[in-house]
């Protein structure tokens, strides 16, 4: 492989871990400053080495597993978890020039990673014994296959756009749908598309509003309960991992990814490649850390959906929705050419 | 045409190494004191009435079946969205008869309540 590539993975690699270390701390920061606290603010300047301590506290825990666990199992579970967590990351498309994965089949290869997670919660549920980690995981299968439906549907308009803006690329490949969105970034062209990826793309990372999964009214801790230590963090490293990449698949599919605003008005793609990478990533960055914001954000705010309400939602609104959304896209596709 | 998957593949079994250090960083670092009591799977501080592994909700079964359903016929999509560019008034017939066929099917399932799980609908 050439020594571009390795240096893409490293730098990736730092960002990803930096960030998702960070969204932890980011979390409970942005929590407290919504509920008037100030967070934590005693490891380090302004609380900044709090995830490391986090951490060191969890390694050196005593992790019990109870008696009727199915041990191999239980461990199963986090460890696909984390797997399946960074495994998604390797196709965003970086800038113009920088990528991981180059292959055909990008958007069919993340479909495969993000329906798998399903198994790691519903694994983790499972494998306890214990009632309320059950019924976690259980919720949890039913909710992310239901969303997965509504997460494909949104994709689908994304690769008909794509298909339809660059007749010669083959849509599937990431680089393919930002190059696409260089004549409008598909939240302007697909902005109902765009709303039914959001709300699919929260309940996939089971955030609230749709944490039903680990409701801690009802079901203590969900599908960790009877996790404990550093193998309880690794669902919690996993979590804010698959939440900035849902950021950064959002701003790659539909905020443009790595294009900047009036790109051709500042002329990017006459400056030298080194420039036009530092451009991209920046703006990508940007995009992802906002997002991943408006992730925190929401889950301060909003309260969570009820089970019923969750499931009408998923199947009698986004399901429709993106069939119609789909249909509607493609009679304007046909009567524009 | 493999160089393309080195990426995914180096990321998937960096994760999976990372993973497998986590769950049995406890074992060589942390402390064991097992109890009795603390082997026993959490219920609210009261002794686990009955076992876990028993029969749930058959709701959940009629969902995992529907979504294989119209997983498949997302899945037959994908090769739509190709066409589409090829032949689009052909394509979006096409697409609307998919779809009308589909939406007998849903409203079918819609008026037997497999979408509702409020407590008096079940």
């Amino acid at each position: 492989m050439p020594i571009v590539f390795w240096l893409t993975l490293g730098g990736l690699l730092a960002v990803f871990f930096t960030l998702a270390a960070y969204a932890t701390l980011a979390e409970r920061k942005i929590s407290a400053y919504i509920q008037d606290r100030v967070g934590p603010n005693r490891v380090g300047p302004k609380g900044l080495l709090q995830p490391l301590a986090d951490v060191l506290k969890l390694v050196f825990k005593e992790a019990f597993q109870p008696s009727s666990t199915y041990r191999l199992l239980q461990i199963a579970a986090p460890v696909l978890m984390v797997a399946l967590a960074m495994g998604a990351v390797a196709i965003l498309p970086l800038s113009p020039h920088l990528r991981l994965f180059d292959g055909s089949i990008g958007l069919l290869y993340l479909l495969g990673v993000l329906s798998m997670g399903v198994y790691g919660i519903s694994l983790a549920g499972w494998a306890t014994g214990s009632k309320y980690s059950l019924l976690g995981g259980l919720r949890s299968g039913a909710q992310m296959i239901s969303y997965e439906l509504a997460l494909g549907l949104a994709l689908l308009s994304v690769l008909l756009l794509t298909s339809f803006l660059l007749p010669d690329a083959n849509p599937l490949a990431p680089q393919a749908i930002v190059e696409a969105q260089r004549q409008g970034w598909f939240v302007f062209l697909n902005p109902i598309g765009f709303l039914v990826y959001v709300v699919a793309a929260f309940a996939e990372t089971n955030r609230a509003p749709f944490d039903l999964v680990e409701a801690e009214q009802e079901l203590v801790g969900g599908y960790h309960t009877e996790y404990s230590a550093i193998r309880f963090g690794a669902f919690f490293v996993a979590e804010y991992m698959n939440m900035i990449t849902a950021s950064a698949l959002i701003a790659t599919f539909f905020w443009g990814g790595y294009l900047g605003p009036f790109e051709s008005w500042v002329g990017v793609s006459g400056w030298p490649i080194v420039w036009q990478n530092v451009w991209g990533v920046s703006w990508l960055l940007l995009k992802t850390l906002f997002w991943a914001f408006v992730f925190i954000w929401v889950r301060w705010t909003l309260p969570r959906f009820r089970y019923d309400q969750l499931m009408r939602i998923g199947w009698k609104v986004l399901l429709p929705l993106g069939i119609a959304n789909l249909a509607t896209l493609a009679g304007i596709l046909l009567l524009i050419s | 045409m493999l160089q393309a998957y080195v990426g995914p593949l180096i990321l998937l079994s960096l994760g999976a190494g990372i993973g497998l250090l986590l769950v049995y960083a406890p074992t060589l670092l942390a402390p064991r004191r097992p109890l009795p009591q603390k082997m026993v799977p959490y219920e609210s501080g009261m002794d686990p009435v009955g076992t876990t592994r028993q029969r749930f909700s058959v709701h959940y079964y009629k969902v995992a079946m529907l979504f294989t359903v119209f997983d498949v016929e997302l899945a037959l999509m994908y090769p739509w969205v190709i066409f589409f560019r090829e032949d689009p008034s052909w394509a979006l017939l096409l697409f609307i008869s998919f779809t009308g066929v589909l939406a007998v099917g849903y409203v079918y399932l819609l008026r037997t309540g497999v979408f509702d799980w409020s407590r008096k609908e079940l």
